[in-house]
């Protein structure tokens, strides 16, 4: 069985006795342990699976062709009320999007890694957060190596700050679609890295308040 | 789900076939709305919305009356779409809407094509027939103007309208006063100038298109819709504005019309501006004649 905690060779030995063994239960609980990894590994390949189809399905919402048949159709639906259609909450959608989108060769990596890991005995968390994050590190590492510097939520703001002129109005939402920052500065300029349909949503979240 | 919520009255009336002009009153539809019927429009068309306190009101209407040679058998009952039905001597059976409320893309609007799409046993063709001795009038309405003021806007831009239906140019019941003009001014076999079979009618409170077509899906009714909005709209808001400009908002949804068929849609928009001019100076162009003046009673106005 790996253990997650550091062990005595005593100590080890003594978890090693039958009678022990049979007591604290410990090769059924390996069993289940393993059924369980097992089971979070094929669900796990099942997300990535519907992660592909989701972004076929939010790619036609966007497309021009999916566009002109919600038209014809006469239905104007937002983006928030599109992904309500889906089994899930919103920010669980955007995840799924974002992992879509991840290319085959990251995570054929990411799941390599864990692979690696499982095999030193080490505990893996194989879940949608953590592939967007390795990802995320592995994007970082191919853009410094080329050279680039990439541009990410966190250095826009920074660079934002150093320059920041007189800020008029902001607006901070925690909404179902995610977080919504918006910042207007005294010389208009807007600041956001939100989607338009996202800010609406805070907006009429608002406006529902007031009514 | 937020909003106006469009449910049946309960009244049984609305729920059965009246001897014609019996049916009950339309209601209106166009009140009442709340801020999540609306928080998405566009600002140019927001202003085609009336707030009082935290409801919203439509400032354009549109009504239809949907005439149909057979009603699908177990389907005439009250739906939220429609006042009532009643019998029509030209084609055998009418259902008329309510006081819809004319709008742009929007949530609100979305609800407006569900009581169609709840309705489509009495609208499509292929539960409820109809044939050529069927119309399809729609009724237009816009707040702060009586028929006569809005008929004087809407007659810049109906071109269209004639081109859509000039086969229904013919029809006894539809082609007086084919310049939209008032009483005075009106042309066109003239002995009939003060009856009600118009092109389109001024009714006091809105105008009465008669010369659409009738009514074979709930697809077509979107679309009518969605011209007509387009008319109002131009004509209210943008009275100075050019036909090139108006036939550019129009295409895509003439375009839907006829199945994105770019020659023929080209065709209509062809026919649409001698239409125009027909109604304009009271001249009639040689592509339209076969429609508005097939016996040549009316050589005079040729060019």
């Amino acid at each position: 069985m790996n253990i997650t905690t550091e062990l005595l060779p005593i100590e080890q030995a003594f978890l090693n006795l039958p009678e022990i063994k049979a007591a604290l239960m410990t090769t059924e609980i390996s069993r289940v342990n393993k059924s369980i990894k097992n089971a979070q590994k094929s669900k796990f390949g099942h997300t990535l699976k519907l992660a592909k189809l989701v972004v076929k399905a939010n790619d036609y919402f966007e497309s021009t062709e999916g566009k002109a048949k919600f038209a014809e159709e006469g239905i104007v639906w937002t983006k928030g009320k599109f992904i309500s259609t889906f089994p899930w909450n919103p920010s669980f959608y955007h995840k799924v999007v974002k992992v879509g989108k991840i290319a085959d060769v990251v995570v054929e990596l990411f799941e390599s890694k864990c692979n690696e890991a499982e095999a030193e005995g080490k505990e893996v968390e194989r879940s949608v957060a953590a592939l967007i994050k390795f990802a995320s590190g592995v994007e970082t590492e191919i853009n410094e190596a080329s050279g680039e510097e990439e541009i990410t939520e966190e250095s826009l703001e920074t660079a934002e700050l150093a320059e920041r002129a007189v800020t008029i109005f902001t607006l901070s939402y925690k909404g179902e679609n995610g977080n919504v920052a918006v910042r207007v500065e005294e010389d208009g300029k807007l600041i956001t890295t939100n989607e338009r349909a996202q800010i609406l949503d805070a907006i009429e979240f608002l406006m529902s308040k007031l009514a | 789900m937020n909003g106006i919520k469009y449910e049946i009255t309960g009244n049984e009336e609305r729920g059965q076939v009246t001897s014609y002009h019996s049916k009950p009153s339309p209601n209106k539809l166009n009140y009442g709305a709340k801020n999540s019927d609306i928080a998405q429009l566009p600002k140019k068309h927001k202003r085609n919305v009336l707030q009082f306190g935290q409801d919203y009101q439509s400032k354009f209407t549109i009504g239809f009356e949907v005439e149909k040679t057979q009603l699908h058998r177990n389907s005439v009952r009250e739906y939220e779409l429609f006042c009532g039905f009643e019998r029509d001597g030209s084609c055998g059976y009418e259902a008329v809407t309510h006081i819809l409320p004319l709008l742009a893309p929007s949530v609100w609007r979305n609800k407006v094509y569900d009581m169609m799409h709840k309705a489509s046993k009495i609208i499509d063709d292929q539960y409820s027939p109809s044939d050529s001795r069927c119309g399809g009038h729609i009724t237009i309405g816009c707040d702060g103007m009586d028929g006569e003021e809005l008929l004087s806007k809407v007659r810049k831009f109906s071109g269209i309208i004639y081109a859509l239906y000039k086969r229904r140019l013919s029809n006894h019941y539809c082609r007086y006063n084919l310049g939209m003009n008032d009483y005075n001014s009106r042309w066109g076999w003239s002995t009939y100038n003060n009856n009600k079979y118009q092109v389109a009618l001024d009714r006091g409170f809105g105008v009465e298109f008669r010369l659409p077509s009738r009514f074979t899906s709930v697809k077509s009714m979107m679309r009518r819709y969605e011209l007509f909005y387009e008319l109002v709209d131009f004509s209210v808001n943008n009275p100075k504005g050019s036909q090139a400009k108006f036939f550019a908002n129009i295409r895509p949804i003439v375009m839907s019309m006829y199945e994105n068929d770019s020659v023929r849609v080209d065709e209509v928009f062809a026919d649409a501006a001698s239409f125009q001019k027909m109604i304009n100076t009271g001249k009639i162009t040689s592509d339209i004649r076969k429609y508005v003046d097939p016996d040549a009673s009316m050589d005079y106005r040729w060019v």
